[in-house]
């Protein structure tokens, strides 16, 4: 009697879950499956879950001329992959400099950061500042410079090389390594775990970023890929711009929704296949992130 | 013993030059981009054009901030904002926190991997890619509610114009998208608990649902409290790609739909600097006065939950 009791309750929140689950996965479903839908039949029938007749001339439109997804590409590799080095190189820096005990200026540093996650500018102030001083507007470098250092993850970064024992630290200073080869030979080596949750969630960031973009790229071969995403869906000149640079294939309507989806399709996919072999490391940053610094 | 202290001060900033150094990059990044933009924000207080920049505009006082506020527009955005920010603040809480207690139950590893996977993707992709999907159901023409609607004999919906859905669909997306993730947080403080305790309730008769109302949930009541205390300073904030993205910035939408985010936005696109710049600085301030009054509070009544 018991046992069956038991059993009815821990079924229902499984139901509970696999609902939840498919809730959370059948919407990606339903892009793909539209992309891979014939236009004629989306025009009369509307978007479905299950194509009715299965088309890949959206794709073949695209491949035929797949500039303006290859500049996205590129633009956005280059932000992901160039931004996140460079901020993870400037924060572990100054995480380790404000670890030591030989440092000077923590405190008067600490405070300096503090004041910086509590005190904002603002969109207008920045975007001024950005683009009359330091002439970042239109400028892809904006993509490396932008969220090079964040007083967050600095003290994160401190909190953890705190805990590497001093004594490994201090043998290397009397072999006589310098303060920059410690933190690379030494501490860095040994924060392992902290490195990837930054490293992820800052490639994941900047992957996903449409907002810099929109603000300060005019110019589409400045585009990232989220920024062209979001023109191609609301902005219908953009997508014949688009259209126009593509020779259309023979006998066949020129796909334009089906084209959104497809877009969409090869602009996010990679993301999204790729995210359930580096999740453990998400779930991880959130926990860090709870530790009180 | 000790060093004439000369020598030493010497070698203390001989040490300290290469961790100077270090220091240099994250200093100069907030230097240019944190404090130069606060000190911008007198822009709020000035006339800004682009030929006299921000130094040389003329002062125009707290004119900006008196137009706003006696406009209609500034009512209808603190409506929206702080009434969607309370909505998700606290039924984003009860969804987090009931997810996670139900996921504390599941002992199958295998099964609570992929609910667990499935659950945090919504967070994991952009809100442009959030937007592909809200098209793909509302869209009007070709959308997949209004396909259902017909095949049910009614009338086609303009999901783009019509207002009075957007509240419960920003509401859905919102949840759908922040709830998988952010339930991981209570989860963590679940897996602390001592195992012991489920086991000596039970010897004591306890059923599951007494132990989670008397062992779960007084144990991640602190988690809740430092969460709750951590989001009160956002609430003139919210996220703009929601309120952005997922209704196409369509204008008609724009009573159920702005939020001080996107006024500020559209403030830059249409070239109202200074105007715009006296909201976002209210914005920022108020922010700032709550996450200070609120920490201050904190730790009058329990030092232990405070940020700093």
């Amino acid at each position: 009697m018991k046992k069956s009791r038991f059993i009815n309750y821990k079924t229902f929140i499984h139901l509970f879950f696999i609902l939840y689950a498919l809730l959370c996965i059948v919407p990606f479903l339903l892009v793909v499956s539209i992309s891979f839908s014939s236009e004629y039949d989306v025009v009369n029938y509307g978007f479905s879950l299950i194509p009715k007749h299965f088309d890949l001339s959206a794709y073949k439109q695209i491949f035929k001329a797949p500039d303006t997804l290859v500049n996205g590409y590129l633009v956005t590799l280059f932000s992901a992959f160039g931004g996140t080095t460079l901020n993870i190189l400037s924060v572990s820096m100054a995480g380790y400099a404000i670890s030591r005990d030989t440092c000077a200026f923590k405190k008067p540093f600490t405070i300096y950061m503090l004041i910086t996650m509590f005190v904002h500018g603002g969109l207008i102030p920045g975007y001024i500042i950005d683009t009359t001083v330091f002439h970042l507007g239109d400028n892809i470098l904006y993509y490396l410079i932008n969220g090079m250092a964040g007083a967050y993850q600095i003290f994160v970064f401190r909190t953890f090389f705190s805990g590497i024992p001093k004594s490994l630290i201090e043998s290397a200073q009397l072999d006589g390594a310098t303060e920059l080869q410690m933190l690379f030979k030494i501490t860095i080596p040994l924060s392992k775990p902290v490195i990837a949750t930054f490293t992820f969630t800052g490639i994941l960031g900047r992957w996903n970023d449409y907002s810099l973009c929109m603000y300060y790229m005019t110019d589409p071969k400045n585009y990232n890929l989220q920024y062209m995403l979001q023109q191609i869906l609301n902005e219908a000149q953009f997508l014949k711009m688009l259209k126009d640079t593509m020779p259309a294939l023979e006998d066949v309507v020129v796909p334009s929704e089906t084209l959104k989806f497809a877009m969409c399709v090869l602009a996010a996919g990679p993301m999204v296949a790729l995210f359930p072999f580096f999740q453990k490391y998400f779930a991880k940053g959130m926990v860090v992130g709870a530790v009180k610094g | 013993m000790t060093k004439p202290p000369k020598n030493a001060l010497r070698t203390r900033i001989v040490n300290n030059i290469p961790l100077a150094i270090m220091c240099l990059p994250a200093a100069i990044y907030m230097f240019c981009f944190c404090y130069m933009p606060m000190f911008g924000v007198v822009i709020a207080f000035k006339d800004y054009n682009y030929v006299d920049g921000i130094l040389g505009s003329p002062w125009v006082g707290f004119e900006h901030f008196k137009f706003f506020f006696e406009s209609n527009e500034a009512a209808l955005l603190l409506r929206n904002t702080i009434l969607y920010n309370v909505l998700f603040i606290l039924l984003g809480t009860f969804l987090k926190v009931l997810v996670a207690i139900l996921l504390y139950e599941i002992t199958s590893r295998v099964a609570l991997k992929a609910y667990q996977t499935s659950i945090i993707l919504p967070n994991f992709i952009s809100w442009v890619l959030v937007a592909y999907i809200g098209y793909a159901l509302f869209s009007s023409e070709t959308g997949m509610l209004n396909a259902i609607l017909n095949n049910l004999g009614k009338q086609d919906i303009q999901w783009y114009s019509e207002p009075k859905y957007w509240p419960y669909i920003l509401t859905i997306f919102e949840m759908w998208k922040g709830v998988g993730m952010g339930c991981i947080i209570y989860y963590a403080a679940l897996m602390a608990v001592d195992k012991s305790l489920y086991e000596a309730a039970e010897i004591d008769g306890a059923n599951r649902f007494k132990q989670i109302t008397s062992i779960s949930i007084p144990t991640i009541l602190p988690t809740i409290c430092i969460l709750l205390i951590m989001s009160v300073g956002g609430i003139l904030g919210g996220d703009f790609g929601l309120f952005f993205q997922l209704p196409r910035n369509s204008g008609a939408l724009y009573p159920v739909t702005d939020v001080i985010s996107t006024y500020v936005y559209r403030g830059l696109t249409s070239g109202e600097m200074s105007s715009t710049a006296a909201i976002g600085l209210f914005q920022n301030a108020v922010g700032l006065v709550l996450t200070l009054g609120t920490n201050l509070f904190v730790k009058k009544v329990n030092p232990e939950n405070a940020m700093f």
